[in-house]
């Protein structure tokens, strides 16, 4: 089992262990239980500090090409809400039949610009994904 | 020599934080340079260490204040066993060194969650990020070691009880007002740090600002939450019958609310448009700065204040320092990256919603403005004059008034107006109806007399009926967003053929950041509606022998007698009293002053308030003589007051819509079975009328009985000198509860009594005291003529520059090159329909 768990459970444990100390024992018994909830936190945190720059972390798979993925993602929702939002202020009368043609065909262009290039890299980011997977599975 | 292992462990702690926030700090950085992961990483594990190093250090400080330790200075000042937990848990940040602590624990658990969850999302950015908040952070850290230390301890042997944390600020809403405020200020050092980021490594696109926008809607909430709790707390506990007096500490905390909202609505027009790249930068980088200028004014002692922590020559230089070296650093940065923030669109018309938020955006700006530089007045003027000119609640009223009324109108304006382009047909469409609302509104409250009572705006010789025009904005604003819901449902109806509310649920879920913005735009209209009622309020003060009584508006007060009462906590004496209206008894009242153990020079006044929808019947015993059975009483009526607080409520909610995942409504909505943030809002927290911060320097409230106002003359007076003892803030002396105060009114009515004009008082006010500091508002001469000049040039100066912007962006729109639309291939083109038949 990973100390990461151990340190969850240890937590939850201190911190109900601190909310029956503050309710049974005062205030000050919760703050001296807190105190020693930090100081568990501080020394794990610290011997992770001295871990990472010990330990070289796993190998990052051309993880530019991921995020340049999702960037598009997010870029194409983007602009699928633009679209709408643009039908949404015609149907409501805020945008002139001739803005809302010339504003959607140039969304319109930008959209289909984007999923084609999402298609285009789309086997790869297959191909990441389990690369990134198969990294993982190594390093536990 | 006495010593502390406590105390020592708790220096400890803080110098380890030091240590590691250094670490942090410099690992990120050198491996964002090196692109060395080994570094970044560790950096990251060592800021999260901060994070757990400061909740041990403030664990020591729970733990030493709850055991009465008072061997440590910070606990024996601030406070004391005879307290209950939660007050002596509120002592953490009631005195200056705790409350810089606090800070620094703040800082350092927003900068682990900043760097946790956005470690992946931002790669490039999050060691920038790291680095800049752990900068912030050993500032704080080293003012903690080496200048205000809350872990100092008494070298002799230690008191035996602590002095106890002020009276003022013993006090349920003091329990959630300092906290929420502070996170509220804190939180903006992340999205200054994502904004610093990305000028350093250069990624500029709009990626950041989606992160960024949640973290400003986070302060706008808790900033909102901070200053309302606040202004709450000044009406019910200070005892002069309103919520803000423009008081230097108050206003210190407003100035980021003001940014933060015009973020929240210019980030609309970047994600949108891709307009305003580097006024949004700006925003930010102004945003934090403002936060650090406010901790600077409330700890340096630069500006007088009942709520300031006292002078620090200390504090002030190092303040100076930081505020100077990171303006130079961040704006240096914004204009080094000047080529790579410009626009990718461009303003297409004057009338669009585009222009509507660069207007807002100028308004919220000057208005922050505006209150910094009135704020800095006094100081200002005594460093080029040698004498303190006080710029009180009258002359800042002249200005927020209108700046608040503009502010609403605008409300109202943006939702009608589409983006892009806004043609004459569609606006007659868009605005007849709330317009018609507004102009009926204000025809129906102009034959109801008394309602169109005139106040003064940008100078006292201009007076409009400014409550009625403030209703008919309401009117206006209500009615244009009630537009909105009603043809966005009509719309969506028309798609999913569902009936009326079913679409309603669907249209604001589907667009809850849309829709929550309108509901905290509703919350601001409710607001409003409650600071309008201050044009009519009323107030009266009288001197009362038992069984006598005074009459104010519909209501009787009749004083019954005076008694004490004793708890372990205070002595209070009380002033038993009834309510009548039309001789029928409403209710028992009991307005009193509260004498807390260790602090019975400091009486603290016990407001009775009697709350209504329609008005407050608020009563504050202003002084009393035990021996004659005498009492000064104030009583006011404040019409429509808690719609403030309603408001508010609203406003909670709007925000938590706004913000809430999209997929949490979903399944909220779908579980039913059924199916622009920020504006201008609150205005109102200034609009009218605080932030009441707290302090360990009060100033001593009177218990003698005090004269009430004989003339109106004398009632006109007490409104335009000011109180003199030097701490309250310079309140008007109509307001100031304080001894000085009293001594002042009892001279100006012996002077009038001698038969003195109310300008040969004001005169001999102006030969008694240096200068016009006695004036609530400088006279319009000299040097004082800089304070009216500079929201007037700052007006025009705006125009100017809202114009230039204008007209650079139409400029470009002639030179813009068209992008060339793709052909729509059939199969792409349909999969892009059904995606967008999907978002419905």
């Amino acid at each position: 089992m990973s100390s990461m768990i151990w340190i969850k459970r240890l937590s939850f444990g201190l911190i109900l262990f601190a909310l029956g100390g503050a309710f049974f024992l005062g205030a000050a018994i919760a703050a001296l239980l807190l105190a020693a909830l930090s100081l568990l936190l501080v020394l794990w945190l610290l011997q992770r500090t001295a871990n990472s720059i010990l330990h070289e972390p796993p190998t990052e798979t051309q993880r530019a090409t991921g995020r340049r993925r999702k960037e598009l993602e997010r870029e194409k929702q983007d602009l699928l809400k633009a679209i709408k939002e643009i039908q949404f202020d015609h149907e409501m009368h805020k945008l002139s039949d001739e803005d809302f043609h010339a504003l959607t065909a140039t969304y319109r262009g930008r959209a289909l610009r984007v999923m084609r290039q999402l298609d285009e890299s789309g086997d790869d980011y297959r191909q990441l994904i389990e690369a990134d997977l198969a990294a993982l599975r190594d390093s536990q | 020599m006495f010593s502390n292992p406590v105390a020592d462990f708790g220096e400890l702690v803080l110098l380890l934080t030091l240590i590691a926030a250094c670490y942090a700090g410099a690992a990120c950085a050198a491996g964002a340079r090196r692109r060395s992961r080994r570094l970044i990483e560790s950096g990251l594990q060592a800021t999260y260490a901060t994070a757990a190093l400061l909740t041990l250090a403030s664990s020591v400080i729970f733990f030493a204040i709850f055991s009465n330790d008072y061997s440590i200075k910070y606990v024996h000042h601030y406070s004391d066993a005879t307290m209950p937990w939660y007050y002596q848990l509120t002592s953490y940040w009631g005195g200056l060194d705790g409350s810089m602590m606090f800070w620094a624990w703040l800082l350092a658990l927003f900068a682990a969650l900043a760097v946790y969850v956005n470690r992946e999302r931002h790669r490039e950015l999050i060691p920038w990020v790291a680095t800049i908040l752990m900068g912030v952070l050993v500032f704080f850290l080293l003012l903690l070691i080496f200048a205000k230390r809350p872990f100092d301890v008494f070298l002799t042997a230690p008191p035996k009880a602590g002095k106890g944390l002020n009276p003022l600020l013993q006090d349920p809403y003091m329990a959630f007002h300092p906290p929420s405020l502070y996170i509220g200020l804190v939180s903006c050092a992340v999205p200054f740090a994502f904004g610093l980021a990305a000028l350093i490594t250069g990624q500029l696109d709009d990626s950041w600002l989606r992160s960024v926008r949640r973290w400003v809607l986070v302060s706008f909430f808790f900033l909102s939450l901070g200053l309302v709790l606040g202004m709450a707390w000044a009406y019910h506990v200070l005892g002069w019958g309103g919520y803000w007096g423009w008081d230097p500490v108050e206003n210190a905390g407003a100035l980021a609310w003001f940014t933060c909202t015009a973020f929240l609505h210019s980030v609309m027009v970047q994600e949108r448009r891709g307009m305003l790249k580097v006024w949004n930068v700006f925003l930010v980088i102004s945003s934090f700065l403002l936060t650090m200028i406010a901790t600077f004014l409330t700890r340096s002692g630069i500006v007088q204040s009942v709520h300031a922590f006292g002078s620090d020559p200390v504090l002030k230089m190092s303040f100076l320092a930081f505020l100077g070296v990171a303006a130079l650093l961040s704006y240096g940065l914004l204009l080094y990256r000047l080529p790579l923030l410009r626009s990718r669109g461009q303003l297409d018309s004057w009338v669009s919603r585009e222009f509507a938020f660069l207007v807002n955006n100028w308004i919220l700006l000057s208005a922050a403005l505006f209150i910094l530089i009135a704020t800095l007045f006094p100081t200002l003027s005594e460093t080029v004059t040698g004498t303190r000119i006080n710029l009180a609640a009258p002359f800042y009223n002249l200005w927020m008034v209108p700046i608040g009324l503009t502010l609403l109108f605008l409300t109202g304006v943006g939702p009608l107006i589409a983006w892009r382009r806004a043609t004459p047909s569609h606006l007659v469409d868009q605005f007849a109806v709330p317009i018609s609302a507004g102009f009926v509104t204000a025809l129906v409250l102009a034959l109801i007399p008394g309602l169109a009572a005139r106040t003064p705006i940008f100078h006292e010789k201009l007076q409009l009926p400014v409550a009625l025009i403030n209703f008919s904005l309401c009117a206006f604003v209500l009615a244009s967003i009630g537009q909105e819901f009603y043809r966005g449902t009509q719309v969506r109806q028309t798609h999913t053929q569902l009936d009326f509310f079913t679409s309603l649920v669907g249209l604001v879920v589907r667009n809850k950041r849309r829709y929550g913005g309108y509901l905290v735009h509703v919350a601001i209209v409710v607001m409003f509606i409650g600071f309008g009622g201050n044009s009519y309020k009323q107030e009266t003060e009288v001197t009362l022998e038992a069984g006598q009584q005074a009459q104010l508006g519909r209501y009787t007060v009749r004083f019954d007698g005076l008694r004490t009462e004793e708890t372990i906590e205070r002595r209070s004496l009380i002033a038993d009293s009834t309510v009548l209206i039309g001789g029928k008894e409403l209710a028992h009242v009991t307005p009193a002053k509260w004498y807390f153990a260790h602090h019975e020079e400091e009486p603290v006044t016990h407001v009775e308030i009697r709350r209504g929808p329609r008005e407050d019947l608020y009563l504050t015993l202003n002084g009393f003589d035990a021996q004659a059975k005498l009492i000064n009483l104030k009583i006011v009526v404040n019409p429509l007051v808690n719609w403030i607080w309603i408001g508010f409520l609203l406003l909670m909610f709007g925000t938590v819509l706004a913000y809430a995942p999209e997929r949490a409504l979903q399944l909220a909505a779908r579980q039913a079975k059924t199916a622009a943030v920020g504006s201008t809002a609150a205005l109102a927290l200034w609009a009218f009328t605080g932030v009441p911060a707290y302090a360990d320097e009060m100033h001593s409230e009177a218990h003698e009985v005090r004269a009430a106002p004989r003339s109106p003359t004398e009632n006109d007076i007490f409104h335009k000198i000011v109180c003199m003892c030097g701490t309250c803030g310079r309140q008007l002396l109509a307001d100031c509860t304080c001894g000085t105060a009293a001594k002042m009114r009892d001279e100006i009515s012996q002077l009038l009594s001698a038969g003195k004009t109310a300008e040969e008082v004001i005169a001999h006010y102006l030969q008694k005291y240096p200068g016009e500091s006695a004036l609530a508002m400088p006279i319009d001469r000299g040097f004082n003529r800089l304070a009216w000049i500079l929201p007037y040039g700052a007006l025009l100066a705006g125009i100017g520059l809202l114009a230039l912007i204008a007209s650079r962006q139409r400029r470009r729109t002639a030179t813009a090159p068209i992008v060339p639309t793709a052909p729509d291939d059939l199969t792409l083109g349909a999969r892009l329909d059904d995606e967008l038949d999907d978002l419905d």
